[in-house]
């Protein structure tokens, strides 16, 4: 079976402290200086790609893992991760493009490669990009192929060469479905799924395979339907008032006293 | 302009999605020439009273279904809005809503947005706000083609009652005889054991990465319940199957609106406040005193979570039975 | 016959209070350990003797008077502050010893800007005393990356040392004077004055002793003019560790005084820099003070830098932002664990320290035995962060997956076997097997060796002042069976 999973390196927001969120002129917030990393989405992407294929020998199903990411920024070290985590290759698309709000030409570049290939039966993408939050990728994709698409999912197991069972989070529970592919899946929230990490013995060994680099230039890009018009930063601040104490009990008093028990009261 | 709300009556979330709706119509389309109406697709017969009960528009139509599985929906609303002149279809904010935007839009030939905060239709184009960055940004996007599909975003519903209407025109479809899609060769639905109660919980107690294991977490549990708290953690906490993931509190978790919220040993990413930023009252526990959830917390406690929430107990305990 | 733990317990409440004293089960499982066993405590797994009791003190008496019981009756005390330890300095090595924690001792008693020097009790937090002074326009130029985590007791009892330390030294050229408590109960205070020949310096008896010779309850540190607006960032990359070490040594021994000079090997680099060093050391300084001396050693610096070819300079921008999200907070600490459970991918480091001359060679031969003895490892990298006149230091980073076995194992078949590597290579070429975390309890094997026969001092030291073993048993001087 072969399984493409797309991902995208970002910065981790959280890293960022109040000072560095300043917008300037053309809508962009200076992340340069952090080191790109995987959303969470991403990493259970790639982890329950690697899992598929470390079953692959019970299964009896042979598991193909690409991994491809359209990035500006070369992100190398996490490509040669994947590399060396054993991915049966690692594509980037090359891209000097703003595409932080742009699923649909991420989604088009996609779809054309796919196509291209026109190899894979599973796609595996993140729910979304923590920078863009566009939550549309995976869905365009699913379109422009005309694949059926399940959304939040958060468990996959292969059956045989064209079936899984896929279970994933919907608005009041779950639901297991065996289904057939094509299909794209789009990755949720999953727990216990980390990525692993690669032994130096292994990034040795696979870790310095070549990267196989495409460009951007090569694509069409369709025209957005959405623009950006305006970025501007929240602040989320309240009164912030510390309860100053000698001992935790001091503490929580005072927080009872001052400030809980009327507002408790009332509910 | 013409505006039509789809629900999904099939999900056992339809009020929440109801009120989403009606908030939202509410906030942002109050402008005389606006027309709206609903679609709402449900299974249970018995069920379709009480549904209807819950539409925020004065006309619906109905249209009765085996099961809400996305590509059939997708090929009914494709049919049947096949040359109707609706400029926007609005969703709600669960997963379904997020996905039927997106999708609708691609098949229609229309832009779309999801987790839209915030609306405003200029005749030729609709402005709508999204925050982006994790929370961080508020977006301001442009959506140049009709139609345009965008689902709402998480949170919006309020208490406001939904305006029971008595002349509602209801039109009944039965679309009973679509067909599962091929791609799904069996499938079984597994219901939530119960019903996700985060998001209209009164009074919060949500446990963070500073509780170091499962027993800190079943024991901060506990407290919630002593303290008669909902208990809700952030989402490491649910990633590392501490808890179950229905309890995460966040953007990919509840968004809560809770009047008093506790946080205990979590740093306060945007990502996680967002989904207790709507509290009205909101109390930080934390060691660490450079933590950002004390800035964005009405009082702040700097010491070990368990020390204070014990203490907590006890007080409590002292002034009424609890 | 050694007391039984209901009687210290008894006793410890008549001297700090009832509430002073903990004997909750978890709080004493996570008190038998630090930083050291951390893969174990996560786990759940405690294997150490438990202590009898931590007890948190409010002030030099009850430190005298836990310490003198203790030492009448012959049970080992362990002096905590931060709980920061990274080297088993914190493990309780005794059955029934008291965890003595003077993390509630956290006043700042003085900051005395025309003298220059700022006075505090052991609990004080670095992080605030820091942030109190800055508000002020001044620093203690004192900046490990535990700087939120650890308390200036602590921080001097392990001869800690920052990232400022290229200008303003370690925690020793730092601390004026002292107020500690010894094994009899008696209180000891050394004045705060600029210099004295008078006898031997006996502040180098307190400041690193590790807890082994006397508790500290205050001290007092020089304090300096803090002046970020004139702070220099220069970054470069370069293929080779060696031109690195060349460049280093230039700028020491031409005289310049850059705050920061640090030196990352590929991997150590890539760990943080990937976004802009891929496969290259990395090096970095900046230049602070007034203006002037900013300035001008800057510039010293970068015709220096200048002088080889390899050298590549990078965006300052990116040095700046880095050092401003380098220190670790407690949400770090709540995020490595985390990923430690879910990954069982670990992360320890060792550091030590040698003249220029081997420096290198001590770097080359650690690099390759490890990496050719030592399974599972998934990062082995290093870096110079301090540098002197005569040499620099190496702080090893190793990450591991931890394969196929027991969490109380891990120690055994990954971190030691890496730390006897490079401690054994350090000693044997002629550099120091501790660089700025101290002894604790894993190097104490090595200790004869790393001192030769400057040992006598050392056991001297320890049978005049604490002639019952009653101080951190185990903790430098290794535990005799
Ligand atoms: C696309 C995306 C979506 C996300 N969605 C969500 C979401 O829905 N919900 C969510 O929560 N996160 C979400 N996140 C993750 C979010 O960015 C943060 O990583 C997360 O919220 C951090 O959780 P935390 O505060 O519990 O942990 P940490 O950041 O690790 O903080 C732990 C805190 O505990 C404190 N602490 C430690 N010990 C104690 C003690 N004994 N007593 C008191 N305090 C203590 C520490 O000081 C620290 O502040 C999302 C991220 C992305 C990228
Ligand atoms: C993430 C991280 C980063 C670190 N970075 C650095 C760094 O950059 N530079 C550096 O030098 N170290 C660093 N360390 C190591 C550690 O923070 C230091 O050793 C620090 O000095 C310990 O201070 P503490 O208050 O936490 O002491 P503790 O951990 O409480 O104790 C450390 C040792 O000192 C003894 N001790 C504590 N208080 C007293 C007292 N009042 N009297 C006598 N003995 C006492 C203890 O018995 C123990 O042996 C780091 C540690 C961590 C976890």
């Amino acid at each position: 079976m072969n399984i493409l999973v797309c991902f995208i390196a970002a910065p981790d927001l959280d890293k960022l402290i109040e000072e560095d969120w300043v917008i300037d002129k053309d809508l962009q917030i200076d992340t340069s200086f952090l080191k790109p990393t995987l959303n969470s989405y991403d990493e259970s992407a790639i982890e329950i790609a690697l899992r598929l294929s470390d079953a692959s020998q019970k299964t009896k199903v042979s598991i193909n893992h690409k991994a491809l990411t359209i990035a500006s920024t070369p992100a190398t070290t996490i490509l040669k991760t994947l590399n060396a985590l054993r991915f049966k290759q690692v594509v980037r698309i090359d891209s000097q493009d703003d595409f932080r709000f742009r699923p649909g030409a991420i989604a088009y570049i996609l779809s054309q490669y796919v196509l291209k290939h026109a190899t894979q039966d599973v796609l595996f993408l993140g729910r979304q990009s923590t920078v863009g939050e566009n939550a549309k990728t995976h869905l365009l994709v699913a379109e422009r192929l005309g694949w059926p698409c399940i959304t939040q999912v958060s468990g996959i197991e292969v059956i045989d060469e064209n079936h899984l069972v896929v279970t994933s989070q919907v608005d009041d529970g779950q639901i297991r479905q065996k289904i057939q592919t094509p299909c794209v899946l789009c990755i949720g929230e999953v727990p216990n799924t980390f990525m692993r990490v690669p032994t130096i013995k292994d990034r040795m060994l696979y870790g310095k395979r070549p990267i196989e680099i495409l460009s951007t230039t090569d694509f069409q890009l369709p025209d957005e339907t959405e623009e950006l018009l305006d970025l501007k930063v929240i602040s989320h601040e309240r009164h912030g008032i510390f309860i100053e104490g000698e001992t935790p009990e001091q503490k929580a008093r005072e927080l009872y006293k001052m400030y809980l028990k009327e507002r408790l009261e009332k509910i | 302009m013409i505006y039509k709300g789809i629900l999904n009556g099939c999900s056992t979330d339809i009020a929440t999605q109801a009120g989403e709706l009606n908030n939202f119509i509410s906030d942002n389309l109050h402008s005389e020439d606006t027309v709206g109406s609903t679609i709402l697709f449900y299974s249970e017969k018995e069920q379709r009273d009480a549904l209807i009960r819950l539409v925020p528009t004065e006309s619906v139509k109905l249209v009765r279904i085996t099961r809400y599985q996305p590509e059939n929906i997708l090929k009914a609303l494709t049919t049947m809005e096949q040359g109707e002149m609706t400029h926007l279809y609005l969703f709600p904010s669960g997963f379904a809503g997020s996905e039927m935007a997106v999708r609708l839009a691609f098949r229609m030939k229309g832009s779309s947005l999801v987790q839209v905060k915030q609306i405003e239709y200029s005749g030729v184009q609709l402005i709508a706000s999204k925050t982006v960055y994790a929370n961080h940004v508020l977006g301001t996007f442009k959506l140049t083609k009709k139609p345009y599909c965008v689902s709402l975003a998480k949170g919006s519903a309020n208490d406001q009652a939904i305006n029971t209407r008595d002349k509602l025109i209801v039109t009944e479809y039965d679309m009973t005889h679509l067909h599962e899609n091929q791609f799904i060769k069996a499938s079984k639905a597994i219901p939530r054991k119960q019903a996700s109660n985060l998001t209209n919980t009164r009074f919060l107690l949500i446990g963070g990465n500073g509780m170091k294991n499962k027993a800190d977490t079943q024991y901060l549990k506990q407290i919630a319940d002593t303290i008669g708290a909902d208990f809700g953690v952030s989402r490491p906490v649910a990633m590392s199957g501490w808890t179950s993931l229905h309890r995460q509190v966040g953007v990919s978790g509840s968004m809560t609106k809770a009047a008093v919220c506790i946080v205990a040993g979590a740093s306060g990413a945007a990502a996680f406040y967002a989904g207790i930023e709507k509290s009205k009252f909101i109390v930080a526990i934390n060691t660490d005193s450079r933590a950002p959830i004390n800035k964005t917390s009405d009082v702040a406690i700097i010491d070990d979570y368990k020390a204070v929430l014990d203490e907590l107990v006890k007080v409590m305990r002292e002034d009424r039975p609890i | 016959m050694p007391l039984k733990r209901k009687q210290i317990v008894e006793a410890l409440y008549n001297i700090a209070g009832k509430d002073h004293v903990v004997t909750d089960e978890q709080i004493l499982k996570e008190s038998s350990v630090d930083r050291f066993r951390r893969f174990e405590a996560y786990h759940g797994v405690y294997s150490l003797p438990m202590p009898a009791a931590v007890v948190y003190v409010k002030n030099t008496h009850d430190v005298a008077a836990v310490i003198k019981f203790a030492n009448e009756n012959r049970v080992n005390v362990v002096p905590r502050t931060g709980h920061s330890a990274t080297e088993g300095g914190l493990e309780t090595a005794l059955e029934n010893s008291i965890v003595l924690d003077g993390s509630g001792m956290n006043q700042i008693l003085a900051i005395d800007t025309y003298n220059m020097q700022a006075t505090v009790q052991c609990g004080a937090s670095l992080q605030e005393l820091d942030d109190r002074l800055r508000e002020q326009g001044y620093t203690t130029g004192h900046s490990p990356q535990s700087k939120p985590l650890a308390q200036l007791g602590g921080l001097v009892a392990t001869r800690s040392i920052g990232q400022f330390s290229t200008l303003y030294g370690g925690i020793e050229d730092m601390v004026v004077g002292l107020e500690a408590v010894f094994p009899d109960g008696g209180i000891t205070r050394i004045k705060n004055v600029p210099r004295r020949a008078a006898g031997p310096d006996i502040r180098h008896v307190i400041i690193g002793n590790e807890g082994t010779l006397c508790f500290i309850t205050e001290i007092t540190v020089k304090i300096y003019k803090y002046f970020p607006e004139n702070n220099q960032f220069l970054g470069y990359t370069l293929d080779n560790m060696k031109t690195g070490f060349e460049i280093l040594r230039e700028v020491m021994v031409n005289g310049y005084r850059p705050s920061v000079a640090r030196l990352y090997d590929p991997e150590d680099g890539a760990y943080h820099f990937s976004h802009f060093a891929e496969d290259r050391c990395v090096l970095i300084f900046v230049a602070e003070g007034v203006k002037p001396i900013a300035d001008a050693t800057a510039t010293a610096i970068e015709d220096i830098v200048d002088r080889h070819d390899e050298c590549v300079k990078v965006d300052p921008k990116l040095i700046e932002k880095w050092f401003a999200h380098l220190n670790w907070d407690p949400a770090n600490l709540a995020a490595e664990k985390v990923e430690i459970m879910e990954t069982k991918n670990v992360c320890n480091t060792t550091e030590i320290s040698a003249n220029w001359g081997i420096i290198n060679d001590i770097y080359e031969v650690c690099m390759q035995r490890v990496r050719n003895e030592i399974p599972d490892l998934t990062l082995l990298g290093g870096h110079s962060s301090h540098s002197y006149l005569n040499g620099t230091n190496l702080y090893f980073v190793y990450f591991y997956n931890v394969v196929d076995c027991k969490p109380e194992e891990e120690l055994t078949k990954y971190h030691l076997a890496i730390k006897k590597i490079i401690v054994e290579e350090t000693i044997k070429a002629g550099g120091s097997m501790c660089h700025h975390h101290g002894v604790g309890k894993h190097r104490t094997h090595w200790i004869q060796k790393e001192y030769g026969s400057s040992y006598y001092i050392l056991k001297k030291l320890k049978s005049a002042f604490d002639p019952n073993n009653i101080m951190n048993m185990g903790t430098i001087i290794p535990l005799e069976k």
